[in-house]
C-alpha cells in the first residue's frame, strides 16, 4: 500500500496528535509522482532549487498559488476523466482543473469520511437551497452551483430541492419546504439542509416572508464563501445567530465548510463559532506575505493547503489569496489545528500613481 | 468622526482645533496666503533653509524624515532645484515673458485661488511636492492627506511652521509660509466631505491610480477648475544590449536600474516595471542578470519591506508561469523582495506586478517594442548609445512617451512631469497691453 492509500485510510479527526511523518511519506510520494509526470512542475522545482534532502517537514513543502490553474492546465495523467472549473469570484478567469479515476476515488473517499464525522454514519435527508436541476436548462452559474454541491449529496439518503421560479428571482418554495418537512415528520432523522452561503442568508434570513422553523437537530451544511457577506457586513457569529434564531437551530448544528476547486476532497468544516477543523489528510500553514515564512497562531497571513490527493494534477500543495490565522499553538497536533478565515487581502487604501491600466492596455 | 482637520494655517483662524470641514469651506474661498506677499527669492532662501535646517534635524523631526523617505523633498527644496524648477515652469520672470516683452507686453501671473490635493498613500512624498508648489504660487492649499500619512504630514508642516530666518531685514516665519494650508483626513465613505472638497477646488491635484483619480474626477467641481492628474501611467526601461556587453557596464546598468525599480517602493508611476532589450549586438545576457540579480540583492537587504498580500498572491503566480515555462526564467528573493521574470520567447510589455517585480523581455528592436507600447507611459528610462538615431528618438516622442531620461534618474522629479508644467497650472495668466 502506497504512503498516500495509508493517510486515508485513517479517520479525518484523530483524538491524539499526529505526527507529520507519515503526511510528509505521502506527500514525498506525490511530489516524486507529479514531478516524474507534470514537466511544468518538474522545471518549477528545479528553478527553485528544491530537493527532497532539504524536505524535512511540512513548511518545506514547495507551493504555488491555486490562481496558477486560472493560467496553465498542468496534468499529471493522461487520463482525463472530467474537467473541474473554479467559479472566478474575482476575476473573469476560472481554474481548469483536470479529475482522473484516481483522483475522483481520493476525493470521494475523504469527503465521505469527513461527512460521516460531522453528520453520523447514517445517510440523512437532504433538504436543498437550489432549483431541481434541470438537463440543458441551468446556467452555468447554477451548474457550478450544483457541482460543488454535489460532492456533499453523497451523504444524502432523500434529496428535495427547495427554490422555485426562474433562475434570476428564484424563492424559497414554502409549501414544498413544508410538505418535505412534512414527509419527513415520521422518520424520526432530522433533515440536513444544505446550501451555498450566500444563498441562505439571501433566501432565509435575508427573506421577511419566509417562516419555517426546522425540526430539532437538523443539520445545516453551507459553503462557498463569505466574500458576499462580508460587503454586507455580515460576520459569521451574527450569521449563526440569525440562522439560529429563524430557523430554530441549535447554534453547533450549523456547519460552515471551506474547500475550494483546485484541492477538492479535503474540505475543512467548522461547528457553530469554531475555527475550521484540519483532516489528517492535509496540512495548512500560514505565510507572510512579505517573507514567505511561517506565521505563529493568531497572526494573518496567506494561507496554504497541503494534500496529497491530487493525482491528475500537481495541486498539492497550494497557497490560496484568502487571509487567516491559526487557532491554536501546537501546529504538530492535527486534530487540534484550526484556522480562521479573516477574509480576502485588502489591497492598499490609495495605489500610487503607478497603479494605472486595466489589463486590456496591454498587447 | 468621519473628517478631521489635522493642520490649519493661520489665515483659517486662531483655534484650529475647532475647525471642521465646514468651517473649512467658509472660510478658504475668501482668504489668501500670507506667501502672496513674498517675492521669488524670499520664497527661493526660505525653502533653501528649510532644507538645510531638516536636513541637520536630529531626534522626532530626523526620524520624522528617515522613516517616511522625506529626504527626496530636502533635495527638491534645495536652492538650485527651486530656482531650476521656477524656470521649467517660466514663472520665475519677475511675471515678464522675455518673447512678450519684444512685443512690447507684459504677462503676469496669479494664483488660481484654491488648490484641493488628492496624496496618494504609496507616495505621499511626490504629493508633498505638489503642495509645496501650491504655496510657491500662493494658493491656498486643502490636502486630503492618505490614511498612513495622516501623522507625518501634520507633523512636518507644525515642525515648519515654528521656523523663522531672517532674510536682509525682515523675518521670514514658517507659519506665513504654511499660513494658506490646511490638512484633512476624509474617510473613504465620507463621499459628502469629499465633494465639498471638490466644490472649493480652483485647481484639484490627485496623485493615484486609476481607482483613485476617476473617483475623484467624478466628483462635482466648479466649471472652470483646472485638474492636474499625476497617474495613472506607467514607465519602463530600455537598455540596448551593446550596452551592457561587458562585465563594468552591466554592473553600472544594473546598478541604475535596481535604483529606479527600489524608488518609493515601485510605487509611483515613474518607476519602471519592464525592461525592454533592444538587440543592437549580440551578447551574453546571462552576464547582465547576474548583474541585475546581484542589485536587486543589494537593495533588498537596505530596509524593512511589507508586502500587499494581493500583490505577492499575484508575483507569487507569475514566479510560478515562469518558472515552470521553457521559454522563461523566473530570478527572484526567497521572500517578495524582488522579483525578476525572464521572457525569452518573443517581445512583451506586461502589466505592472510591483513588489520591485521587473518583467525582462529581449529579442525586440525599436520598432517592435514600440508597437506593443500601452497609449500611457510616462517614463522611459534608457541606456542607449550615444549615436541613437532622430529618427528612434522621434518615434518614442510619437509614442506618447512623457518623459526620456537616462536610467538611474528615472525617480527624479523634473518638470515638465506626466507631460504637464505643474506649477503653470497652478496660476493665471493675466496679459497687459497698453502700449
Amino acid at each position: 500500500m502506497s504512503a498516500i492509500d495509508e493517510l486515508l485510510e485513517l479517520p479525518p479527526f484523530s483524538e491524539h496528535s499526529q505526527d507529520d511523518h507519515h503526511f510528509l511519506e505521502a506527500i514525498r510520494e506525490s511530489i516524486q509522482f507529479h514531478k516524474d509526470r507534470c514537466p511544468a512542475y518538474s522545471k518549477w522545482l528545479d528553478q527553485i532549487g528544491f530537493s527532497f534532502r532539504n524536505l524535512a517537514a511540512t513548511e518545506d513543502v514547495p507551493f504555488f498559488p491555486s490562481a496558477v490553474f486560472k493560467h496553465l492546465q498542468l496534468v499529471s495523467t493522461a487520463e482525463n476523466q472530467k474537467v473541474l472549473r473554479s467559479s472566478g469570484t474575482t476575476s473573469q478567469l476560472t481554474s481548469q482543473i483536470s479529475i482522473d479515476s484516481v483522483t475522483s476515488k481520493r476525493q470521494t473517499k475523504v469527503l465521505a469520511k469527513i461527512l460521516a464525522y460531522i453528520l453520523g454514519p447514517s445517510r440523512r435527508d437532504f433538504l436543498i437551497l437550489e432549483r431541481e436541476p434541470t438537463k440543458g436548462k441551468s446556467s452555468s452559474a447554477m451548474t457550478a452551483r450544483l457541482a460543488g454541491m454535489s460532492g456533499y449529496l453523497l451523504a444524502a439518503k432523500t434529496r428535495r430541492y427547495l427554490l422555485k421560479g426562474n433562475e434570476d428571482s428564484a424563492t424559497v418554495d414554502e409549501a414544498s419546504f413544508r410538505s418535505a418537512l412534512r414527509g419527513l415528520a415520521d422518520t424520526n432523522r432530522p433533515p440536513v439542509l444544505i446550501g451555498y452561503t450566500y444563498m441562505v442568508y439571501k433566501q432565509l434570513i435575508e427573506n421577511p416572508a419566509f417562516d419555517i422553523h426546522l425540526p430539532e437537530g437538523t443539520t445545516l451544511i453551507h459553503f462557498g464563501g463569505w466574500k458576499r457577506l462580508e460587503d454586507k457586513k455580515i460576520p459569521k457569529k451574527r450569521f449563526n445567530e440569525l440562522i439560529a434564531g429563524k430557523l430554530g437551530l441549535n447554534e453547533n448544528d450549523i456547519i460552515d465548510i471551506y474547500g475550494f476547486t483546485e484541492q477538492l476532497g479535503s474540505v475543512y468544516p467548522s461547528i457553530g463559532n469554531s475555527g475550521m477543523m484540519v483532516p489528517n489528510y492535509s496540512r495548512v500553514l500560514v505565510r507572510d506575505p512579505s517573507t514567505m515564512k511561517i506565521l505563529k497562531s493568531g497572526e494573518p497571513g496567506l494561507i496554504q493547503f497541503i494534500s496529497p490527493i491530487p493525482n491528475s494534477y500537481p495541486g498539492l500543495s497550494l497557497l490560496n489569496d484568502d487571509m487567516a490565522k491559526l487557532l491554536v499553538k501546537e501546529r504538530q497536533s492535527t486534530f487540534h489545528t484550526r484556522f480562521v478565515v479573516t477574509g480576502r487581502p485588502p489591497r492598499a487604501e490609495s495605489r500610487g500613481c503607478g497603479d494605472t491600466l486595466p489589463e486590456s492596455f496591454y498587447l | 468622526m468621519s473628517s478631521q482637520v489635522l493642520f490649519a494655517g493661520s489665515v483659517f483662524g486662531a483655534d484650529s482645533s475647532r475647525h471642521n470641514i465646514e468651517t473649512i469651506a467658509s472660510i478658504a474661498p475668501s482668504t489668501s496666503s500670507k506667501v502672496r506677499t513674498w517675492n521669488e527669492e524670499q520664497k527661493i532662501y526660505f525653502c533653501d533653509e528649510v532644507a538645510k535646517t531638516l536636513t541637520r534635524g536630529s531626534g522626532d523631526i530626523g526620524r520624522l524624515i528617515r522613516e517616511n523617505d522625506i529626504g527626496f523633498v530636502l533635495a527638491w527644496l534645495k536652492r538650485a532645484n527651486i530656482v531650476r524648477m521656477l524656470k521649467e515652469n517660466r514663472i520665475n520672470v519677475g511675471t515678464e515673458s522675455t518673447a512678450l516683452v519684444k512685443l512690447g507686453k507684459r504677462n503676469y501671473w496669479v494664483p488660481k485661488g484654491t488648490l484641493v490635493h488628492w496624496i496618494a498613500g504609496n507616495v505621499p512624498v511626490l504629493g508633498i511636492i505638489s503642495l509645496f508648489q501650491g504655496i510657491l504660487t500662493g494658493n491656498v492649499n486643502l490636502v486630503k492627506a492618505p490614511a498612513n500619512f495622516k501623522e507625518v504630514l501634520p507633523r512636518l508642516l507644525e515642525f515648519i511652521t515654528q521656523l523663522n530666518f531672517r532674510y536682509h531685514d525682515i523675518t521670514l516665519s514658517g507659519s506665513d509660509f504654511l499660513s494658506g494650508v490646511c490638512v484633512l483626513y476624509i474617510e473613504r465613505e465620507d463621499l459628502e466631505a469629499q465633494r465639498t472638497l471638490s466644490r472649493l477646488a480652483d485647481v484639484r491635484v490627485a496623485w493615484g491610480g486609476m481607482e483613485a483619480v476617476e473617483a475623484i474626477s467624478q466628483l462635482p467641481k466648479k466649471i472652470d477648475c483646472k485638474d492636474v492628474i499625476f497617474g495613472p501611467k506607467v514607465s519602463l526601461a530600455m537598455v540596448w544590449t551593446s550596452q551592457v556587453s561587458t562585465k563594468e557596464t552591466a554592473d553600472e546598468v544594473a546598478d541604475n536600474l535596481a535604483n529606479d525599480v527600489f524608488a518609493f517602493n515601485q510605487a509611483g508611476c515613474n518607476a519602471p516595471h519592464n525592461l525592454l532589450l533592444v538587440e543592437n549586438e549580440e551578447i551574453d545576457l546571462e552576464v547582465f542578470f547576474s548583474s541585475l540579480l546581484a542589485a536587486f540583492e543589494k537593495r533588498s537587504d537596505r530596509k524593512h519591506f511589507t508586502a500587499d498580500p494581493a500583490d505577492a498572491y499575484e508575483v507569487l503566480t507569475k514566479r510560478f508561469i515562469y518558472g515552470s515555462s521553457n521559454e522563461k526564467t523566473c530570478i527572484a528573493s526567497a521572500g517578495l523582495e524582488f522579483t525578476l521574470l525572464i521572457n525569452r520567447s518573443a517581445p512583451a510589455i506586461s502589466p505592472p506586478l510591483y513588489l520591485r517585480t521587473l518583467t525582462i523581455s529581449n529579442g525586440g528592436s525599436v520598432e517592435k517594442f514600440l508597437d506593443l507600447f500601452p497609449n500611457n507611459i510616462q517614463t522611459v528610462g534608457m541606456a542607449c548609445p550615444d549615436n541613437l538615431s532622430d529618427d528612434a528618438m522621434d518615434k518614442l516622442i510619437n509614442a506618447g512617451v512623457c518623459r526620456i531620461t537616462k536610467l538611474g534618474q528615472m525617480s527624479l522629479y523634473t518638470n515638465p512631469w506626466d507631460g504637464l508644467l505643474p506649477m503653470n497650472e497652478m496660476v493665471k495668466w493675466v496679459s497687459v497691453e497698453n502700449g
